[in-house]
């Protein structure tokens, strides 16, 4: 076995600072938050440093990342439910998630401290996007329609697949620029929780590398189907 | 240091390696006093602090987990100048002018000479380089033997020992490392074992990727196969399962393998052996104590040419001295810490070329296995990413006729998909269909993906992503040398070490002859071939001519640090006699692999445990009785 030179690493990326201005979004946002204050009592309070994180605010975080990843949203978040309304998903109604792990909750404080104003938009258009077949189509279409919300998504993306941070500047950078600074290429790991949640290899029918949850000789055999892992 | 304070013992081990923990613990359940002097930082209560480092690495390289710290506060490469015990990274293997180049003092530990990088990198800690594979290969009798066998390479010696006197220790090595195999699939090219003889665990299975390449050569012709000259039929290249120190059940306290794909660089369930194992097993026989954070910096040689004790600096909180005085010495420091401390043991002149080196052949004849890497996407899902990093390997062309004009190989199987040869996958893969780039070279469009796109390509990429590698066979070269460095000292004030290295012509064929068998074997399996050539400016890279076209090879190092201290049957042109004692000082051991005289293309861990097993048992018998 060997060693092959990696390329340039950074141990820490310098996460950038919050320079999104708050906008009318947000305030919408809280304020509507607001009204679903009583419902998020019921399952608890939740960590929420950087604004007021409601329950709905995480039931559109995970349909957005559901969404964006093309991982089933009950994968991204066990005991996630979305409850059909005459028109659209139930927001009230609908159930977070109630894993052990969590690691949604870990990855939206991360986001809304680095990007807050750009992920409430992002959660907007989320709410804004009609019932459809397609809805997880109409995110995706619609999160690219300025350079902000897609760089952001595929940040969120990349931190679902990988359980680290790729800064939407440094994907910018690295997608735009003819010769990138080399620092655009730098990533930083969420948590070790997050290296043994990321998706990356569950979509390849494995699982994390240095995090197994098989058993002895399951290498031998062919893998389950893909959706047993993705659920999609 | 006065000699009235130094620390006395039966047995002063220099290293809490492999070698020197499985001295150590011969020793101690024989009741025999011994003190390990070990450089770095001490056996941890458990691996939690490893697995942390490990999972937050951008660079999961192979010493992610283990300290020292391989960046400072600010990003950068730790600087070799302050550390007290210093080691090389593969980080610190790039290319000139930029980070990590390799002829940069301030980021590389070792003081490399050139003309090209020695590409292995070791770590200093207790337990020693325990980021190895964890594969368990005996050597093929012929090995011992590449002097009267293939007389028409110069470089060649044969070791002063043979296969036969070592069969029983490589069981008894496979038993305290706890190996898993199937004893017939081993018996090739003349190896045997003893009557009765069991491997301690049943084989760990074959992955699905061994199958792949199984199925391939099942079709290989006579003339397909001409270029190797085998002279053998090609029905005898065939995939074998690898022994492993890798628990296929439970064994010593420890559980079966879980397939976490992470041997390298840490199990996280210790279903592999690593030393700290063996280190446990020789401090709980209550004599066996280990003084980590102490670096041996002076060998002292008495006026009756025996060693009379070793100076060490301890640099656990503030800065002391110290030596420790024992009946027999043990230096188990690795390939190139053992020679730089026997060079640095210069006695105020009386040993001005050394310790232990009136054959001036100490330092001399590194060697690796130069490691030449091919990777492609397979026709069919392969699923990679799944179980052990390696399961499998051809070794059936590690001896032959061709021995006499170039190197032999191995052939190892990655399970690991393009994990390390892309500059380190799943990320760089899923970063490339994300955000629209294409390093990995499979996202040609380069398109931005989204939801089921996104995971239809991604796990179309991945299960496909198929890896091989060819350990290459190197010679002993005497111009290969760990020599002290004058200008670049470490963080305690001691010289560091300076590398020169080079691939003889013998050994670039064996390369080349590597990359026509990975031509071969990807036409057979229906590999598209992704293998890059490495940039003009890599020192690793040198041109050759294959078929009248000019070809761009290169190489990576295998971690197998080889052949500084050899081992032969005369004083003038070898370090120690065949039981690794030193021919100049009595009571002086040198173990580990800088004994080799030859490199062969086996792994050396357990060659290295079978001659530290069967050194202790010297000791026991005819030192210490």
């Amino acid at each position: 076995m060997s060693h092959l030179p990696y390329p340039r690493p950074k141990s820490i990326a310098q996460g950038k600072k919050e320079d999104e201005m708050v906008g009318a979004f947000t305030r919408r946002t809280v304020l509507a938050g607001a009204a679903a204050a009583t419902a998020a009592m019921s399952v608890g309070a939740v960590d929420s440093p950087a604004s007021a994180q409601t329950r709905q605010d995480m039931i559109l975080f995970v349909l957005l990342s559901g969404a964006l990843t093309g991982i089933a949203e009950a994968k991204l978040a066990p005991g996630f439910r979305a409850v059909p309304s005459l028109t659209d998903i139930d927001l009230e109604k609908s159930e977070p998630g109630s894993d052990p792990v969590d690691i949604k909750q870990e990855y939206f404080n991360w986001v809304n401290k680095k990007r807050q104003a750009t992920l409430r938009r992002l959660l907007q258009i989320t709410k804004d996007s009609p019932k459809s077949s397609d809805r997880s189509q109409a995110i995706i279409d619609k999160v690219q329609a300025t350079p902000d919300t897609k760089y952001l998504a595929r940040s969120i993306v990349l931190m679902w697949y990988l359980g680290a941070w790729y800064d939407p500047d440094n994907l910018r950078a690295l997608a735009e620029l003819p010769n990138p600074p080399a620092k655009a290429s730098s990533f930083e790991v969420i948590s070790p929780k997050a290296y043994t949640q990321g998706w990356a290899l569950r979509v390849a029918q494995a699982h994390p590398m240095g995090f197994s949850e098989m058993q002895f000789g399951y290498w031998a055999r062919p893998p389950s189907p893909r959706t047993d892992f993705i659920g999609n | 240091m006065a000699a009235e304070t130094c620390i006395e013992c039966d047995v002063a081990i220099v290293g809490a390696g492999f070698a020197g923990a499985l001295i150590a613990n011969e020793l101690g359940k024989a009741r025999k006093k011994v003190v390990i002097l070990e450089a770095g930082d001490p056996v941890p209560p458990n691996i939690n602090d490893f697995m942390r480092r490990f999972y937050m690495a951008s660079a999961k390289v192979p010493e992610s987990p283990y300290t020292p710290e391989i960046f400072d506060a600010a990003g950068n490469l730790s600087d070799p100048s302050k550390m007290n015990a210093g080691r090389p990274t593969v980080l610190s293997l790039l290319r000139k002018g930029g980070f990590g180049d390799w002829t940069d003092p301030k980021q590389s530990y070792l003081i490399q000479k050139g003309p090209r990088p020695f590409a292995s990198t070791y770590d200093r800690i207790a337990g020693g380089t325990a980021h190895w594979l964890g594969t368990c290969l005996r050597f093929v009798p012929a090995d011992f033997k590449m002097k009267t066998n293939y007389p028409s390479v110069p470089q060649f010696v044969d070791w002063p020992i043979g296969y036969d006197d070592l069969n029983d220790w490589y069981g008894k090595a496979e038993e305290e490392l706890g190996v898993s195999a199937d004893l017939e699939e081993q018996k090739y090219l003349g190896i045997q074992f003893p009557a009765n003889y069991k491997y301690p665990m049943p084989k760990i299975p074959s992955s699905l990727v061994d199958l792949a390449v199984a199925d391939a050569l099942k079709s290989l012709s006579e003339d397909e196969t001409k270029f190797l000259e085998m002279e053998r039929p090609p029905t005898e290249i065939r995939v074998r399962n690898l022994p492993a120190a890798r628990n296929s059940q439970p064994y010593k306290n420890r559980r079966a393998c879980a397939g976490n794909t992470n041997c390298i660089p840490i199990c996280p369930i210790q279903a592999k052996y690593d030393p700290t194992m063996t280190l446990n097993d020789a401090t709980n026989t209550g004599f066996v104590q280990i003084m980590d954070r102490t670096v041996a910096s002076d060998i002292v040689v008495g006026e009756n040419g025996r060693i009379s004790q070793i100076n060490f600096i301890r640099h656990a909180g503030p800065r002391t001295s110290g030596c420790v005085k024992a009946k027999i010495y043990v230096i188990a420091a690795n390939g190139i810490e053992t020679p730089r401390l026997l060079l640095m043991s210069k006695n105020g002149g009386r040993t001005a070329n050394g310790v232990a080196n009136s054959s001036d052949m100490v330092g001399r004849n590194l060697m690796d296995h130069p490691y030449y890497v091919a990777w492609g996407l397979t026709p069919k899902p392969v699923y990679p990413y799944r179980g052990p990093l390696i399961t499998s390997g051809i070794g059936d062309l590690c001896d032959g006729p061709f021995r006499a004009k170039r190197g032999a190989f191995r052939i190892d199987i990655g399970n690991e998909g393009w994990n390390f040869v892309v500059g380190g996958d799943p990320n760089v893969t899923t970063l490339d269909l994300v955000n629209g780039l294409n390093k990995s070279k499979v996202n040609v469009g380069n398109e931005a993906l989204f939801g089921k796109k996104l995971v239809e390509t991604l796990s179309d990429k991945f299960t496909h992503q198929f890896r091989v590698g060819f350990l290459v066979e190197q010679t002993p070269d005497l111009d290969n040398r760990v020599t002290l460095s004058e200008s670049f000292r470490d963080g305690l004030g001691l010289p560091r070490p300076e590398i020169s290295y080079d691939l003889s012509d013998y050994t670039r064929q064996g390369i080349v002859a590597a990359h026509r068998m990975k031509t071969l074997l990807f036409k057979k399996m229906g590999v598209n071939d992704f293998t890059e050539t490495v940039p003009k400016d890599e020192p690793t890279r040198f041109d050759v001519l294959i078929d009248d076209k000019i070809v761009s090879l290169s190489y990576v190092g295998a971690g197998h640090i080889m052949g500084t201290c050899r081992m032969g049957s005369n004083k003038d042109s070898s370090v120690v006699n065949s039981d690794q004692r030193s021919w100049d000082h009595d009571n002086l051991y040198v173990v580990g692999s800088s004994t080799f005289p030859t490199g062969a293309t086996a792994n050396p861990t357990l060659t290295i445990a079978a001659l530290s097993l069967r050194t202790a048992n010297k000791i026991l018998r005819e030192d210490l009785r």
